[in-house]
């Protein structure tokens, strides 16, 4: 997926709204839209940017994972298919990255998250063409969350 | 523990939120794994994916809030 100029303004710009104000509806608008649009990846990328960024500018030391799940998790609660998006994305990342709080805490969320659209959130996922093994994880995950939104 | 495996006891400090969401890493926890030798580093860290999880009474399991063993005072 190839992101052109306009693309990429858009995705800084979320990117960077999303790291000051998480549960900013434009910008969890604009970030779902981006994702449909197959730029899921570069959103995930430029937001650990803009983390990095706000990170070195105070006296935070933690990783930029960690710093990054938090943020996840504030987006999660607004948009529900955007955070899950993300989150997934993490978290191969956070498993290379030795980091196995956020790896633990982002299979905590897929445990307890449900709604409309979110399977088919790591569907896309999966059709992207992940690891085998981290696409046994987001087939088990979305069968949970498929069945938990069914019960709702 | 057969050879070619290693048993992981990893401690964790609690998860703060604000506010609290009452998920199983908002205190304290321990977990229990058993990880592939070949796949841990010299400082004996290893990729999160490469562990099996176990509860507390070392059973395999997948439930994330079991593989999440509470540790009080």
């Amino acid at each position: 997926m190839t992101v052109d100029a306009t693309d990429d303004a858009l995705l800084r710009m979320v990117a960077c709204t999303l790291v000051s104000a998480p549960a900013d509806v434009d910008a969890l608008t604009s970030a779902e839209r981006l994702i449909a649009d197959g730029h899921g990846k570069a959103l995930l990328s430029m937001l650990m940017d803009e983390r990095k960024l706000k990170q070195a500018s105070g006296s935070n030391d933690k990783p930029v994972s960690s710093s990054l799940m938090a943020v996840l998790e504030q987006i999660v609660e607004g948009n529900a298919r955007v955070g899950t998006s993300l989150m997934a994305r993490l978290y191969p990342l956070a498993a290379k990255l030795q980091d196995h709080t956020v790896y633990n805490a982002i299979e905590l969320w897929m445990d307890h998250i449900s709604g409309a659209g979110v399977p088919e959130v790591l569907s896309m996922l999966i059709r992207e063409g992940v690891r085998p093994s981290v696409r046994v994880r987001y087939q088990e995950r979305m069968r949970a969350i498929q069945l938990r939104t069914l019960q709702r | 523990m057969p050879k070619g495996q290693t048993a992981v006891v990893r401690i964790d400090p609690a998860v703060v939120r604000t506010p609290p969401r009452g998920v199983s890493d908002e205190v304290r926890h321990a977990h229990k794994e058993i990880v592939p030798t070949a796949a841990l580093t010299r400082r004996g860290n290893y990729e999160s994916s490469r562990a099996t999880t176990l509860d507390d009474a070392a059973m395999k399991t997948t439930a994330r809030s079991r593989t999440h063993i509470p540790m009080f005072e």
